[in-house]
């Protein structure tokens, strides 16, 4: 077991490492920050000069070296727009993108697992069918287009909720559902699928003859098996939700993560997308991590024998 | 989040209608399906107006159902007096080039990774898995936008996008394919009769996984067509005067509260077109490839 985590954290971390490369290399080609600091009136020395106070100047490998360096130490540079450390814009806006991807995650599994268990419970109805087609709809619509969707018929048409930015409650309801969107649609139809199957085995059936309530049968005795995959999915669902945020941040200016890597992105701070692309996928390794070992936790059929 | 992750629906299905699904076609799907492939090949020839040119007398007409609406442009105009069915048809040739070129692409990356993962071993095999590995490491919308950044908008970093963001799926699978393959007995007679590794592999290994690359591939169809769209939306992917859908959502999204036509039936047309290469990838993989729904 203990073998088992410390191998997957090494490979965890040579993805990472991967991840690094590529963003590096990836960014340094698309563009060249050193505009956001350049007037029209700067002189050629000048601009060679700030580019050389950012180390622009020095072949790549180099420059990553020292990126490296300096990132092992937890130092991951300035911002080149806002001259303030990565990490602190890091810290001031990772809290808005855990209380989004938490909120669709609840919303997710919350709906998801009710309407998959309620097609399952009345497998081959038209409830049932209704509730498939709604699944396959859900997970068929881009994701973003549901948010403007939703922007445009409670916000510009109803006029019931804000459409932009963080603040109460309110605020949290339709980037909520655009995010969860494709989630929830992914949770019914896998409840669903592993509840029918469940419910074909034949410590149910055992149940149905002994004279158990189909509803004590349907809730207790299917739903608890049912959810070994269910949990197991959900923590891959929050690594899908922590990068869906990025798109959903961006189209209802939520202060989070997303729209920062997006917005910096576009101005090619590459401090800051070089911290957010690694707290992101160091997040993403570990739900990963996580749910390999919660499965082995729920199910004791699975062993972390082996190492792949 | 809408774009799918890669080869995601293993998850649901067509329970129990598995038996004799070979004998009956698809008939959703191909219907829903067959604009994407109509419009997409023959493109301008059934476009009722030219999308290329503007008209400002026409901007923001509604769809002909509302009230100010005409025949002649049927679902309204976009801010710059083009049609808006137009633009969709001239979009769906972006999406089925993008898509069907962007998985293409993966598929022949991810068999050729998988094959020789699974076939010569080694370090070689523990390279190729560990970047495979990567694609755990990041959310793929992520990578699609780090790319597309890097690469610069277009038709090539789409499909290129694309491609970087599905190939492990194959590779992973055509991976274990081999593995077991190597295995069998007519594999082991063509090694010991001295066939070259290549010839086992386009002899022997490929025409047995056949059916279980196709089913991937008509999965992710729909996910390359929610990617193109997404990066073509964040104004990563198709840049104007080219058009395709996600662009329109993107034009359309500043006139939602007088024009929410524009922003509204690409989406439609999206969302069609993704759930037909979903149903699609669902029954090639019941008639074909039952197993694969395992893993």
């Amino acid at each position: 077991m203990v073998r088992f985590v410390l191998v997957r954290l090494a490979l965890g971390l040579v993805a990472v490492f991967g991840v690094t490369v590529i963003t590096f290399v990836g960014e340094r080609t698309a563009g060249d920050p050193t505009f956001l600091l350049v007037s029209p009136q700067s002189t050629e020395v000048q601009i060679q000069q700030i580019r050389h106070d950012l180390g622009l100047d020095k072949p790549l490998p180099v420059q990553y070296a020292i990126f490296i360096e300096h990132a092992v130490q937890g130092d991951f540079g300035k911002s080149i727009k806002y001259d303030v450390p990565a990490t602190q814009l890091l810290k001031e806006r990772v809290g808005a993108t855990v209380e989004l991807a938490l909120a669709a995650l609840l919303l997710a599994l919350v709906v998801g697992i009710g309407l998959g268990v309620i097609a399952a419970a009345f497998h081959g109805t038209p409830i049932d069918r209704a509730a498939t087609f709604v699944g396959l709809i859900g997970q068929a619509m881009p994701g973003f287009w549901v948010g403007i969707m939703l922007i445009l018929i409670f916000g510009v048409r109803l006029g019931w909720l804000p459409v932009a930015g963080r603040g109460g409650l309110s605020h949290l309801v339709l980037p909520t559902i655009t995010l969860s969107w494709f989630s929830t649609a992914a949770f019914l139809r896998l409840t669903r699928s592993a509840m029918l199957n469940v419910l074909e085995s034949d410590y149910i059936k055992l149940a149905r003859l002994k004279g158990v309530p189909e509803w004590l049968i349907v809730c207790k005795h299917a739903l608890r098996n049912t959810l070994i995959t269910i949990t197991t999915y959900a923590g891959l669902t929050l690594a899908t939700l922590l990068g869906g945020a990025v798109i959903v941040e961006t189209i209802f200016a939520w202060p989070g993560l997303g729209s920062m890597l997006t917005q910096s992105l576009y101005s090619h701070d590459y401090p800051v997308i070089q911290a957010g692309v690694i707290l992101t996928s160091v997040a993403f390794v570990g739900a990963n991590l996580v749910v390999d070992l919660l499965y082995g936790v729920l199910d004791p059929r699975i062993r972390h024998g082996r190492s792949t | 989040m809408s774009v799918a992750p890669v080869g995601a629906d293993v998850l649901g299905g067509l329970d129990g209608r598995r038996r004799g699904a070979l004998r009956r076609l698809p008939l959703v799907p191909i219907l829903l399906l067959a604009p994407l492939v109509v419009f997409g090949v023959l493109g301008k020839a059934l476009q009722p107006h030219s999308t290329s040119s503007f008209d400002l007398a026409t901007t923001l007409t509604p769809p002909v159902f509302l009230h100010g609406g005409s025949w002649s442009h049927v679902l309204g105009s976009d801010p710059l007096g083009r049609d808006v069915l137009s633009l969709l048809i001239s979009g769906a040739r972006a999406s089925l080039i993008i898509s069907l070129a962007g998985v293409a692409l993966a598929g022949a990356i991810g068999v050729l990774a998988g094959v020789v993962a699974g076939h010569v071993g080694g370090a070689i095999d523990e390279v190729i898995m560990r970047v495979v590995d990567m694609q755990l490491a990041v959310p793929p919308i992520l990578l699609a936008l780090l790319l597309a950044g890097a690469l610069g908008g277009g038709l090539r970093t789409l499909i290129a996008t694309i491609a970087v963001s599905f190939w492990p799926t194959y590779a992973r699978i055509v991976r274990g394919e081999t593995i077991g393959l190597m295995q069998r007995d007519f594999v082991q007679l063509a090694v010991v009769a001295g066939a070259s590794r290549f010839r086992i592999a386009r002899r022997h290994l490929l025409p047995n996984m056949l059916s279980s690359i196709v089913v991937i591939a008509t999965l992710q169809l729909g996910g390359a067509v929610g990617v193109e769209s997404a990066l073509s939306f964040l104004g990563l992917g198709v840049q104007a005067p080219n058009t395709s859908w996600g662009l329109m959502i993107a034009d359309g999204r500043g006139y939602l509260d007088t024009a929410w036509w524009v922003a509204t039936f690409p989406g439609v047309a999206i969302a069609l077109t993704v759930l037909g290469a979903n149903l699609l990838g669902d029954w090639l993989r019941d008639a074909l490839d039952p197993m694969l729904r395992h893993r």
